[in-house]
């Protein structure tokens, strides 16, 4: 079997670089020979503009699944700081240009933080009115303050900067820089949050930074697209950024794949250039508009292209194995070049024969309802814990508790030594606790590297301008989080799955799979939710193999909430048993099996007292 | 006396808020949608009204087919537009609301063009005011406000006292269970829709006769300012809708009456905003968590 030709980094940024020029030289040659008139130069540059904002709309709507509906009130915020710079005359020629773009990409990035801070504590609906309502406030000031504005009339006599070459480097570096950090650890955080929130939380994922940072990104090129439009119309009116006009470059992310960057472009492009040259069209635009929007929802929500991207190398890639080497199979799985002894999986931790875990009379209360009070539990490093009871003793309830979910209403927590009370669910993962849950919570779209990799995002640390410039550091990192991931999945035996998406694992894998995305983080306590819940015997039976080999491996300490009384009497050396949210029982597996109050819980009082 | 008629100006607008806010919140509570559509719908309410009184018919009639062309058109879209996406993310049936509305809009201006008509509101009722002392109240005013209580006793009476109504909790609780139980979802949700899309026909004629003037967008704003009425008063809540409808109709008014009628729309979301971050179920909404 011969090798599959897979094109290096460098060269894959070679080709895009060629492909980039070659595309700039063609629309400059059309516009000065005449190819192209002035009036199909002034649809090619719209177009341009709207490439940017529906590139960046999506960042917030494809990758970070929220539904944001003020994307014009930042393109406004951009396209008047450009233009007042501008008419400023404050710099001249290029300098001008430059300057006045980065003034509205910053104006727009910090509005987008001012508003992005409150809006994203809310979720789906309510952040889509509130932006809705932010969007609005923007235009509504925009109007009042016409000494600084020029109000309803607008602002006149902006210099028209915008030709060609200006806005073609604008959707270039736009793609350019959304497509690096996508692609690193901030953008695989974006994605998890998307996946599942909690769960991200969960992996040492701080949700509300990414959030913001999604959506500072998303405003600032707006801001940038905003400053173009200004540049290419030369008068600025509130009316450009009304509701309207945040509805219709939805409309383009939306027909183009929510996630998808290649079809934000080819819908921007087909739907700013066809009523401007179909001009019977334009009569009829809005209502193939909005019909085009109930159809896609209905027919194919994932628009034209889905998720997909392109990318040239992958094409070049796939033609030349077409051609030249029919042998080579789909998708061989990454091969490990080392072996787990040879390279620690997790840091080996001193953990020493302290208590990782410990808390006392911890409680909390829903309203009038005591889910868990008076909950005092201790549990050691290479040691594993058993937490048992009916259904709904709290055992969840705990679990939620340890990993700062909720926040408990009384007691106390120490994590290796340290307090958590005032550490949300990112903090305390982040100081060694970890969990798996009851539902199973995997990031679905993602694959099954990729959600190990998450797990792995505090522990490599390049920062937002060397994942951008593609810095060494980057380069250094990502080859450690996938080896180590790569590494971990190959404990379980499940490398050869590496690519496939996570969603489609069959049910055990993908309880295995949110095991070793929780030992990614590299924690101290691992907690268990009923990781056998729903396995056949012969599943348990390697479960149980794997936990005592997790122990040995890593030596820490494992946590179990389960009902599976055989696999927890057979692993736990400790076991707490919970009934009505207190602790009825806490020993050996032996004591707690002759508890007459543990038999009462399980099996009701009558029968309690004949056994 | 300022005071008192501009207090009244606000109580007349605020029940026509209202009746709209219930609309969207009555189909929130059910299906989890904000129902965009919703404000376009009152004004197709308002070109039925405009044509019936044109073409001659008795004002009866307008009235009656304002409603009954309203709930026909709020079941239909249901139907076709929302229930295939029952299943679907939640992104998804919003952006089809969205769709909707720009729908009814742009065929509205299509067909009547964009250009408003003037409502004949005398045929409704004769302009006229009953004067207490220095202070004359409209007919108007005081029809609208007895139709907005009538409507809203009738509406809580219905979800409190009725089947139907307690099916509609059910529903909206949980709605697998309740279809265990017998409960034809369907069946509940389409007569939630229908029960919305009355009270908008009703809050169109109502509007169209205290503002005479019939336009393809005439429902965008009044559809958006009911619509933050039930979010601020908690959306799902019949009383939090009413209390959200006269909050943004003082505000409104106070407003306007200092002189800033231009940051008028300014404020109203500002309150918004305001509620949602330090109360984000609104003034009397519930508090839902996600099960983890």
């Amino acid at each position: 079997m011969k090798k599959k030709l897979t094109i290096p980094m460098p060269i894959r940024y070679l080709i895009n670089f060629i492909l980039v020029v070659l595309l700039l030289i063609v629309g400059h040659l059309a516009i000065s020979t005449g190819v192209l008139n002035r009036a199909q130069t002034s649809i090619v540059l719209q177009a341009g503009i709207f490439m940017i904002l529906a590139v960046s709309l999506n960042v917030v709507t494809g990758y970070l699944g929220q539904l944001p509906l003020g994307h014009a009130g930042f393109m406004a915020v951009g396209a008047y700081a450009g233009a007042i710079f501008w008419r400023s005359n404050l710099l001249s020629g290029h300098a001008s240009l430059i300057v006045g773009l980065i003034v509205a990409g910053i104006a727009a990035g910090l509005v987008g933080i001012l508003i992005g801070v409150p809006a994203l504590r809310l979720r789906g609906d309510y952040l889509a009115i509130i932006t809705l309502g932010f969007g609005e406030i923007i235009r509504v000031f925009i109007i009042n303050l016409p000494g600084i504005t020029g109000g309803t009339p607008g602002l006149r006599g902006i210099p028209r900067y915008s030709n060609f070459f200006v806005v073609y480097i604008g959707v270039i570096l736009t793609c350019t820089v959304i497509h690096m950090v996508m692609k690193s650890r901030h953008g695989r955080a974006i994605l998890a949050i998307k996946g599942n929130e909690i769960a991200a939380e969960s992996c040492g994922v701080s949700t509300t930074y990414y959030k913001v940072l999604a959506f500072a990104i998303s405003a600032s090129f707006a801001g940038v697209a905003g400053a173009l439009f200004a540049g290419n119309q030369g008068i600025l009116t509130p009316g450009s950024f009304d509701f309207m006009a945040s509805i219709n470059i939805l409309v383009i992310v939306v027909l183009g794949g929510m996630g998808s960057m290649l079809g934000s472009l080819i819908s921007a492009a087909v739907l700013t250039s066809l009523p401007l040259i179909l001009q019977q069209f334009n009569e009829y635009r809005m209502i193939i508009y909005s019909l085009m929007l109930i159809m896609i929802m209905i027919f194919k929500p994932s628009g034209l292209m889905g998720t997909y991207d392109f990318s040239m190398s992958r094409l070049l890639e796939k033609a030349y194995n077409r051609l030249f080497r029919h042998t080579a199979t789909e998708e061989s799985p990454p091969k490990l070049t080392f072996s787990i002894a040879e390279k620690a999986v997790v840091p080996k931790q001193t953990l020493g024969n302290k208590p990782v875990l410990s808390c006392q009379q911890l409680g909390i209360d829903f309203g009038g309802l005591t889910a868990v009070d008076d909950f005092n539990f201790t549990v050691y490093p290479n040691k594993i814990a058993g937490l048992i009871g009916p259904n709904g003793a709290g055992k969840t309830t705990t679990f939620n508790l340890l990993t700062k979910v909720y926040q408990p209403s009384r007691g106390t927590i120490y994590l290796n030594g340290q307090d958590t009370k005032h550490l949300n669910t990112v903090k305390a993962n982040k100081l060694g606790i970890a969990r798996t849950f009851q539902n199973i919570r995997l990031f679905k779209e993602l694959t099954v590297l990729e959600n190990v990799m998450i797990g792995i995002h505090n522990e490599i640390d390049y920062n937002l301008a060397e994942s951008i410039l593609r810095l060494p550091h980057y380069w250094r990192d990502e080859q450690t989080a996938k080896e180590r991931s790569l590494n971990l999945l190959s404990l379980f035996k499940m490398e050869s799955m590496a690519n496939y998406k996570a969603g489609s694992l069959p049910y055990g894998y993908q309880r295995k799979l949110e095991i070793i995305r929780a030992l990614a983080t590299n924690p101290s306590v691992l907690l268990l939710d009923e990781p056998a819940a729903g396995m056949n015997p012969s599943e348990t039976e390697e479960l149980m193999a794997i936990i005592q080999q997790i122990k040995k491996e890593f030596q820490i300490a494992i946590v179990l909430i389960e009902h599976d009384m055989q696999l927890v009497m057979n692993i736990c050396e400790d076991i707490t048993v919970l009934n009505y949210g207190r602790i009825i029982a806490q020993g050996t597996p032996e004591e707690v099996k002759n508890d007459p109050k543990v038999i009462e819980a399980y099996l009701g009082k009558g029968e309690g007292a004949h056994a | 006396m300022l005071f008192l008629s501009q207090l009244i100006n606000a109580l007349q607008l605020g029940s026509i808020y209202a009746l709209v806010a219930l609309g969207y919140s009555m189909v929130y509570s059910i299906i989890k949608l904000l129902n965009f559509a919703h404000g376009d719908i009152i004004m197709v309410g308002g070109y039925i009204a405009l044509f019936t009184l044109t073409s001659g018919l008795h004002p009866v009639f307008a009235i009656v087919f304002a409603i009954i062309g309203c709930i026909a058109l709020s079941m239909l879209i249901e139907r076709l537009a929302y229930r295939p996406l029952r299943q679907a993310p939640r992104i998804s049936i919003l952006i089809t609301a969205i769709g909707i509305s720009l729908l009814l809009q742009n065929l509205a201006q299509y067909f009547f063009s964009a250009s408003g008509r003037s409502f004949p509101s005398h045929l409704i009722l004769p302009p006229g005011a009953v004067s207490l002392g220095a202070l004359s109240i409209s007919y108007i005013t005081i029809v609208t406000i007895t139709v907005s209580v009538i409507s809203m006793v009738g509406l809580t009476f219905l979800v409190q006292k009725t089947k139907l109504g307690r099916a509609m909790r059910a529903v909206s609780e949980d709605m697998e269970a309740a279809s265990l139980m017998g409960v034809n979802n369907n069946h509940v949700i389409s007569f939630t829709f229908a029960v919305g899309a009355a009270l908008a026909g009703i809050g169109a004629i109502l509007f169209a006769t205290r503002y005479p003037l019939v336009t393809p967008t005439m429902g965008v704003l009044l559809g958006l300012k009911a619509f933050i009425a039930a979010v601020l008063g908690g959306i799902g809540s019949i009383p939090g809708a009413v209390l959200g409808g006269f909050a943004v109709a003082f505000a409104e008014v106070l407003v306007t009456a200092i002189g800033l009628s231009s940051w008028a729309d300014g404020v109203v979301f500002f309150i918004l905003i305001l509620v949602l971050l330090f109360k984000p179920t609104g003034f009397m909404g519930k508090n839902l968590m996600e099960k983890v």
